[in-house]
């Protein structure tokens, strides 16, 4: 599920726009530079990244770590918390279709680790009433109604946040009920990677669930995070 | 002194909904005591809460400036403590202009 790549002269940036493109591993790329400057100049070598307020400057990096403001976290990726499978920027009317972390620090003791959950083998496992409710029902992402599964051009695309749909609409106990299911499923096929120190992991979060482990408040975590769509 | 207060940022053309605050405030406190102040005013709570497995979490607001009289120039603010002075006046008529989100936190 992961291919490995190494930070260097002779890295063909090409061969990894193109496994991203095939979509159906995530691409760990290692020693890559920890700025900002080089993963955004990486990053437009492949794709075209989002540009978001929130992010470092107002561009294209987001500090994914802990940070407190008025005594509470700022944001969701600015906690400590376990972070449940989900497709980053489920809200958005047009979901950009891949991710990039960068490892700057990792947590203490193997805590902060991602996992991960392929919509392949999402597909494989469910059953097919299962697979009727992921593609029928419509559900809220703030201001947007859609389906969690949805086929275009004979290829399924994934958008999951339970996180969004519950903060942003009433949710019945048989739709709590639902969600409950879907996580099941979804958790059942996740697999972990333990990020390491200068590890770039990039997969295309219309394919790919992804989550991660609780870790300690004082741990000092920092991971860079870049969204972008591919070229 | 007058504040541009952007109450929320349309999310199909990110065009901003705004108002004009007067707010009695000497410019030598922290921004902080300025979102005070427009927290009271407005109503608008420093946190919200959500549900996290059995416990609740409480997420807090994000705050903006207007860097640069550019539409798109929304600068988060990190360090609350800064001078109000410290802060460019940026708005529509050159006063100070802020933005308070208040929901973005629960989109990862």
């Amino acid at each position: 599920m992961l291919i490995n790549y190494t930070f260097n002269k002779e890295l063909v940036h090409e061969n990894i726009r193109k496994d991203i493109i095939k979509g159906d591993k995530i691409i760990c790329i290692k020693n890559f530079p920890l700025s900002d400057e080089n993963l955004n100049s990486f990053i437009n070598l492949i794709g075209i990244p989002i540009i978001e307020y929130r992010n470092n400057g107002g561009n294209s990096i987001f500090d994914v770590k802990v940070f407190k403001q008025n005594n509470f976290f700022r944001s969701i990726a600015n906690s400590n918390l376990n972070i449940p499978l989900h497709t980053d920027c489920a809200d958005f009317k047009s979901v950009p279709n891949c991710i990039g972390l960068l490892c700057v620090k990792p947590a203490l003791l193997e805590q902060g680790v991602s996992f991960f959950t392929s919509l392949k083998e999402i597909l494989k496992e469910a059953s097919n009433s299962k697979l009727k409710e992921l593609t029928t029902k419509k559900w809220k992402f703030r201001n947007e109604l859609k389906p969690i599964l949805q086929k275009k051009n004979e290829q399924f695309s994934i958008c999951y946040d339970r996180i969004t749909i519950e903060s942003f609409s009433q949710i019945t106990d048989k739709e709590l009920e639902e969600l409950n299911s879907f996580d099941e499923l979804f958790k059942k096929e996740s697999f972990e990677i333990m990020l390491k120190k200068g590890d770039l992991i990039l997969f295309r979060n219309d394919l790919f669930l992804h989550g991660r482990s609780h870790f300690d408040l004082n741990s000092e975590r920092l991971i860079k995070r870049i969204r972008f769509n591919v070229k | 002194m007058k504040i541009e207060f952007i109450s929320e940022i349309d999310d199909e053309n990110g065009t901003p909904v705004s108002k004009v605050l007067d707010i009695d405030i000497e410019e030598n406190l922290s921004i902080e005591k300025l979102f005070s102040k427009i927290h009271e005013i407005t109503g608008i709570p420093k946190f919200k809460e959500m549900k996290w497995g059995d416990e609740i979490e409480k997420i807090s607001c994000t705050y903006y400036f207007k860097s640069s009289f550019d539409s798109e120039g929304l600068e988060m603010i990190d360090d609350l403590s800064k001078q109000i002075s410290d802060f460019p006046k940026k708005g529509s008529n050159k006063e100070l202009c802020l933005y308070i989100e208040e929901s973005r936190g629960f989109v990862n």
